[in-house]
């Protein structure tokens, strides 16, 4: 039933006070939500905590949302304001959660020596994308993870598109040269486009 | 004196088609969450909502609760989150940051509310 139903349908019985109509938003956009925020905050139970806190508001301000328009864009705009906050806030206490990295790295390789191999240049991949400033991973997730064109990540964080185009810009270029230091990652990613075609 | 040639230096070390496809499969490991928390972290959502509509509810009904529409959505609020972190073994110990409503007693909610 609920895959019949269209997002605004499912908005318009949860301001009705229908309580199952969340569970059907949830198991429609719960993974993308908790994704975005782990590639964000690399902390899986904060994740947890953002994407619950999400549907929360989404509960809350339901009698406030536009059900002409996409819902999308709002889920990541409060998943993306719900991370930035955390970041922040974490910065202010100075903890580090690099050693949480290579917990949450798995890809799933064929052959061992590739594994290791690929592993290390993820996690180098994953360490330099931490070490950007946090209104340049934001761009970079929506942009590589998620798929989101410019102007949609302008409608998401609420900033002009020529804002969204110089993040993206220097954050690619500071990855570039962070990730140039290191032969194999180039070598990999250079494999990695020839495959592309 | 004839410079050796080097391949390194004489291609970008990263090209930007290079570059990109590393990113994006990179970022595209991001795992997804798992079914056995999904499944209690949905349980403890549509707790916490439905304990929201009561509270809102009541909030409206009983003279002895605050009269005005935003008194009364801030109290939901604050019940909405404390109701979703007692309910969560993990984020009971959080709790104790919110105690900003002393009325509850934590211990009974919880057994109440626990998934």
């Amino acid at each position: 039933m609920s895959a019949e139903l269209s997002d605004a349908r499912l908005v318009e019985r949860l301001r009705d006070g229908d309580v199952e109509a969340l569970g059907f938003l949830f198991d429609r956009y719960y993974p993308q939500v908790y994704r975005t925020a782990l590639a964000i905050t690399r902390d899986s139970a904060v994740a947890e905590d953002i994407a619950q806190d999400c549907f929360l508001k989404l509960h809350q301000y339901a009698p406030r949302i536009d059900t002409s328009l996409p819902l999308t864009p709002w889920l990541y705009r409060v998943t993306v304001n719900l991370s930035y906050t955390w970041i922040s806030r974490r910065q202010k206490r100075r903890i580090s959660l690099e050693a949480l990295v290579d917990q949450l790295m798995s890809p799933a390789w064929s052959a061992p020596d590739q594994m290791a191999e690929r592993g290390e240049t993820h996690d180098r991949v994953w360490r330099a994308i931490n070490a950007l400033h946090i209104n340049q991973r934001i761009v970079i997730v929506l942009h590589y993870m998620s798929g989101l064109s410019l102007e949609e990540i302008a409608d998401i964080t609420e900033i002009p598109v020529g804002t969204v185009k110089s993040r993206l810009y220097y954050a690619r270029e500071k990855l570039r040269q962070q990730l140039s230091e290191h032969d194999r990652t180039v070598e990999l990613a250079h494999g990695y486009a020839s495959a592309a075609g | 004196m004839i410079a050796q040639s080097n391949w390194r230096t004489d291609m970008p070390a990263l090209p930007d088609k290079a570059l990109d496809v590393l990113l994006a499969r990179t970022l595209r490991t991001t795992r997804a969450p798992c079914p056995e928390r999904t499944a209690v972290v949905r349980a403890k959502l549509l707790k916490a909502a439905s304990c929201a509509a009561a509270h809102q509810q009541s909030a409206s009904l009983s003279p002895a609760r605050p009269a005005s529409a935003a008194l009364a959505a801030l109290v939901c609020a604050v019940c909405v989150r404390l109701t979703a972190l007692i309910v969560d073994d993990r984020c009971f110990h959080r709790a104790n940051a919110w105690l900003l409503y002393p009325r509850y007693d934590l211990r009974m909610m919880r057994q109440t509310l626990t998934v």
